[in-house]
């Protein structure tokens, strides 16, 4: 302390006095209240985290012996007969969830696009619809499906499963990207139009690209999303207990299976649903751990 | 959805909570196979009591960001 500071005159010298001096006789306690704060928050991080676990170690333990090279090659076969797989639920979801990636992906991403660059009217009610879009429950998506395609063509289908899978993805991807597009600094499209490029070029040739690693991410999670979902191909595939390739036929796909499978008396029929959860589950986390490595990966690269 | 394996399924109302019961996702599903005509539209009206409840909650919460938002709505809203 200098002598000019210690001056008593001086009100602002006082006043700082008196709240060092209070800051420091509750400095104990203040700690204290921290660090139980603290060991609070890292209790509920451990209960949030229980279930996941539970989850992860429950399906592998009960999925794993379900692997077998019948599984990942062999269709589902009748009931006692040995040597069923889930071959026809693998190949129905990949043929479906390509389908809905196909339509979804570009419509999505162009949509954030719009609404990245558009601040309009017609943004507004598309952002909205997006919002509403993703609130809609999943078996009211199924019976949207049901009603548009099957009663339409009178036939169950993959098509109409991808129709309903390709509804719940798209809002998905819309706000993603938009979220996306959003993140490009402001700098690098001044730079271009500084440039004199149009917008038609900035926005081929500088947001996309730069967009790229949460494009990505965002397009990987609503394939994650739309794999998962259960309750609208139930009314739009059918089921199929043969193998079938043709997307304009009933198929079979990952989540029906499980869902018919475990409902079953039958204790193998069960273990192969155990089996297909594993799988689905597999492939949604790698997924969802995959996007954001290669996200991060994307931007590394980048720098 | 999910909650159809495990609910029981049970076509009345429970009258407690350890009782089986049915969630309008678990009726439709549960039901969907057997029905035709009169019961499938049955079904589709369940369907919709859920899209009107899940747009109610979105409004809702919609309008909740918009209020909280304020002056700076623009920002909030997105």
């Amino acid at each position: 302390m200098t002598a000019l500071l210690d001056t008593p005159a001086d009100p602002s010298v006082e006043r700082r006095r008196a709240v060092q001096q209070a800051a420091s006789s509750s400095l104990g306690r203040r700690k204290l209240a921290s660090r139980l704060a603290l060991g609070v928050c890292w209790l509920f991080l451990a209960i949030a985290i229980v279930p996941l676990v539970a989850i992860v170690v429950n399906v592998i333990s009960k999925g794993l012996p379900a692997w077998s090279t019948d599984f990942f090659t062999h269709s589902t076969t009748p009931e006692g007969v040995p040597g069923g797989g889930a071959w026809n639920a693998i190949v129905g979801t990949i043929v479906i969830t390509a389908i809905a990636v196909a339509v979804t992906v570009p419509l999505g991403l162009l949509c954030g696009l719009f609404l990245a660059e558009s601040d309009g009217r017609v943004a507004a009610v598309l952002r909205f619809t997006a919002d509403v879009m993703t609130g809609i429950p999943s078996i009211t998506v199924g019976i949207f499906g049901y009603i548009a395609i099957v009663q339409h063509f009178k036939a169950y289908s993959g098509l109409a499963g991808a129709f309903a899978i390709g509804f719940i993805m798209l809002p998905v991807i819309t706000r993603a990207g938009e979220t996306a597009f959003r993140g490009v600094p402001r700098s690098l499209n001044e730079a271009a139009l500084a440039l004199g490029a149009r917008r038609a070029t900035i926005s081929r040739r500088v947001v996309v690209p730069a967009a790229l690693p949460g494009v990505l991410t965002g397009v990987l999670l609503a394939i994650a999303r739309g794999m998962g979902e259960t309750a609208p191909l139930l009314l739009t595939i059918l089921g199929n207990q043969y193998l079938q390739w043709n997307p304009t036929k009933p198929m079979e796909a990952l989540p029906i299976f499980i869902y018919n499978g475990s409902s079953q008396p039958y204790a193998d029929q069960v273990q192969l649903a155990w089996g297909a959860a594993l799988l689905l589950m597999v492939v949604v986390l790698a997924l969802s751990i995959g996007s954001r490595l290669l996200a991060a990966w994307l931007r590394k690269e980048r720098r | 959805m999910a909650v159809a394996l495990v609910i029981g399924n049970s076509p009345f109302i429970a009258h407690s909570l350890k009782s089986p019961a049915a969630t309008i996702p678990s009726l439709i599903v549960n039901n969907f196979g057997e029905s035709s005509g009169l019961q499938l539209s049955v079904l589709f009206a369940a369907g919709l009591v859920l899209l009107v409840i899940g747009i109610l909650v979105n409004a809702a919460a919609r309008w909740l960001v918009w209020s909280a938002a304020g002056s700076n709505a623009g920002a909030g809203a997105r």
